[in-house]
């Protein structure tokens, strides 16, 4: 049979990463992936660097609409390397507790959007009623449902009052159940189970060489979370652990998605016990001095890295920001590659590469040889449902 | 026992047998060391075979203004080993560091396209993010005047 | 006494199609959330169709970029007529805050025609509801008595813009001097 090869995206919503993905399959397997980004390159590295760092900091947090925190969190903390200030304590667990809610947030997106894409609607229907918990939280806590502009230069914007604090521990509660009950689901639901086992396998080490991160690192049996490697805001003076799962597949990614829920709601539920009153912004300088300096933070889908370089002046000269996806793309061909057609949506999916907005859509491309058709995303999540 | 970041940079001095154009821990955790540019690959080896695994997290290109710096972000047991070669303008190629290390193969790309530094020995030199019609020799994140600035910006409304 | 019955089947359920022109992903997942149980966008018979080719509305999403501002139209032009499109988020208004980077073109509208504004960063899911709710009150009276409803008990004030709107607030803002 002859090699078919297909596009899908480039329609597609992301961070800095659209991607159009060109398949080659060999009757039903895929024997190659390929990748074009830049659909959604919106020039953000260079329009850093022709803004001040107030400026700065809004438009990072615009790069990604449902990590914008973790972008905030990476530029800020970057920032405040360079100029020496010291972020206050209860600052500090403030930005902490915002970094959890949006894991929560995201990772339940993920888990609702992976569900749709296996067939299993009732599961998105429940996650994603079940995350306008912590949608509500974030809305009262900030005052927007995303980009919440929570994180500044030198602490956060908006204090956490006692009585936001009962409302939060209240949906905290509901949703820890709710992330349990939905581990649970996804270990004994036998529909789900053969979807999502031993699909997208990659092995640890293989992980480690693409460079892949955060769940997707972790599900291949490798604990590596910048939380613990590069112990930032007080995530040392919280008691928790790094969720690894030995199963290397997508199933894997799943449990140690639903576990990190569980742990951030525990995490935030610490943070608020111990947070210390206190300011919540400490006064920073309108210079930044010379240098350069890095910082990672740990973002919902994996390691997020910002290097900034300053000149003296208020406008930096270089900020350059690297963002999960981009790590687990090589790891996600991989994943494809060898597998069913079928299982294309959710062995990509698996990466969480913030492919999460429900339908994507082909434009017939022009590059395709004579034997090459092209097959729209929602055929191929038919086909993935019908498998 | 955990090294710290000046640890790691006395061992590099010790045990790196070619040219370091700089060394210095700035912070507990962050090192930095500079090797001339042909010298990457060599750098890239040395620290793989010294402190396995080694994860890269990603490659920066910086126009300095005469030199194009290519940062290399490497971590290793929680500490943050950061490699710089200085790319002189008009030499514009450095040695493609992915057949060593294969979490490469993208970061160079970008680094490629945006700022016009040639990886000798990519696998798969293309394009990345810049679109189809973006003109060939227009390097977005230089700093130089760039020829094509918002004169297009019109008639696209 | 077609047109009657094709007029009644686009007010009862219009098929909507999602299209991000380079969004950050805000707005797109906030068009989702809307069309979950708690804002259920569904329950005024819209359907969220993958392809362009059996959608009546298209939610066209952030700035558009310079590689994507072909594809734009090309799913523009595989839309069957009568067409709409609704632009969410603020983004898909102006390109701010990415204007002017080299690769960002400006607003939808810098692609092809937009029939409701829908402001907000990221647009809320409420307004956007509320945007294709106003969109239909053309086409179904039902949904014109509850527009009609929530105009005389709520302050709807900037929660949506025609295209008519826009370009007076575009004209203050250009005699203001920006």
């Amino acid at each position: 049979m002859a090699k078919l090869s297909f596009p899908v995206g480039p329609q597609h919503p992301a961070l800095k990463e659209p991607e159009n993905l060109r398949f080659s399959v060999d009757g039903e397997l895929v024997v190659d992936a390929d990748i074009r980004l830049g659909y959604v390159h919106r020039s953000i590295e260079r329009s850093c660097s022709e803004r001040n760092y107030v400026q700065d900091l809004y438009l990072c947090e615009r790069v990604c609409g449902i990590c914008s925190n973790a972008h905030t969190l990476a530029y800020c903390m970057a920032v405040e390397k360079l100029t020496e200030v010291e972020v206050p304590v209860r600052a500090q667990y403030i930005r902490m507790i915002v970094h959890e809610f949006e894991r929560i947030h995201s990772h339940l997106l993920w888990l609702g959007v992976s569900g749709y894409e296996v067939g299993f609607e009732s599961l998105l229907m429940y996650v994603w009623r079940d995350r306008e918990i912590i949608q509500d939280i974030l809305e009262m806590v900030s005052g927007n449902r995303g980009h919440y502009a929570m994180t500044t230069l030198g602490g956060v914007r908006y204090d956490i009052t006692p009585e936001m604090e009962a409302r939060i521990r209240e949906g905290l509660q509901i949703l820890r159940e709710r992330a349990e009950y939905y581990a649970d689901i996804c270990t004994t639901e036998a529909t789900f189970l053969k979807r999502v086992r031993d699909v997208g396998t990659i092995s640890g080490d293989r992980c480690r060489e693409l460079g892949a991160a955060g769940p997707t690192l972790r599900a291949s049996g490798i604990s590596f979370d910048i939380r613990t490697e590069f112990p930032y805001l007080q995530y040392d003076q919280v008691d928790w652990q790094v969720y690894t799962s030995e199963l290397c597949d997508v199933l894997g990614r799943t449990l140690v998605r639903v576990q990190e829920v569980v742990e951030a709601c525990d995490i935030s539920l610490q943070a608020l016990d111990q947070m210390p009153d206190g300011e919540i912004q400490a006064r920073f300088p309108r210079r930044v001095p010379e240098g350069e300096a890095t910082a990672r933070v740990e973002a919902q889908r994996g390691e997020l890295i910002y290097y900034v370089r300053s000149d003296g002046s208020d406008v930096p000269v270089r900020v350059k920001i690297r963002t999960p996806t981009l790590a687990n793309l090589p790891a996600a061909m991989e994943m494809v590659t060898g597998g069913y057609v079928a299982d294309i949506p959710i062995a990509f999916m698996s990466i969480d590469p913030c492919f999460s907005c429900t339908d994507r859509m082909v434009v017939l491309d022009d590059v395709g040889s004579g034997e090459s058709r092209t097959m729209t995303w929602p055929e191929l999540v038919r086909l993935g449902r019908q498998q | 026992m955990a090294v710290t970041a000046s640890e790691l940079v006395e061992r590099i001095q010790a045990e790196y047998d070619g040219e370091l154009t700089e060394a210095e821990a700035t912070s507990e955790v962050d090192a930095w060391v500079g090797v001339p540019p042909e010298d990457v690959r060599g750098m890239a080896r040395f620290i793989i075979d010294t402190w396995a695994p080694v994860y890269l997290s990603t490659i920066t290109g910086v126009d300095t203004g005469r030199q194009i710096e290519v940062l290399y972000h490497f971590v290793t047991g929680g500490l943050a080993l950061n490699v710089r070669a200085a790319v002189d303008k008009g030499v514009d190629e450095i040695d493609s560091i992915t057949p060593l290390v294969p979490a490469a193969v993208l970061y160079e790309r970008e680094v490629a396209e945006m700022l016009g530094v040639e990886m000798i020995g990519h696998p798969d030199p293309r394009r990345l993010v810049l679109p189809e019609d973006w003109p060939e020799g227009d390097y977005p994140l230089r700093r130089d005047e760039r020829p094509t600035d918002r004169e297009d910006e019109e008639d696209n409304g | 006494m077609w047109s009657g019955v094709l007029k009644w089947a686009r007010g009862k359920s219009p098929w909507i199609c999602h299209l991000n022109c380079g969004s950050c992903n805000g707005c797109d997942i906030e068009i989702v959330a809307a069309l979950m149980p708690r804002f259920d966008l569904e329950r005024f018979g819209v359907l969220l169709e993958g392809s362009p080719r059996h959608a009546d509305l298209l939610l066209a999403t952030g700035p558009v970029t310079r590689q994507i501002k072909d594809r734009v139209v090309r799913v523009y032009e595989q839309m069957a007529e009568p067409k709409f499109v609704v632009c969410v988020g603020t983004c898909g208004i102006s390109g701010s805050p990415y204007y002017p980077g080299y690769n960002v073109l400006g607003g939808v509208d810098a692609a092809i025609p937009v029939d409701m504004y829908v402001p907000g960063c990221p647009a809320r899911p409420d307004a956007i509801s509320y945007g294709v709710l106003k969109l239909l009150a053309a086409l179904d009276p039902q949904a014109r008595r509850l527009v009609e409803r929530i105009e005389a008990t709520r302050d709807t004030a900037g929660l949506i813009y025609t295209p008519e709107e826009m370009a007076q607030q575009r004209d203050h803002l250009e005699e203001a001097g920006h």
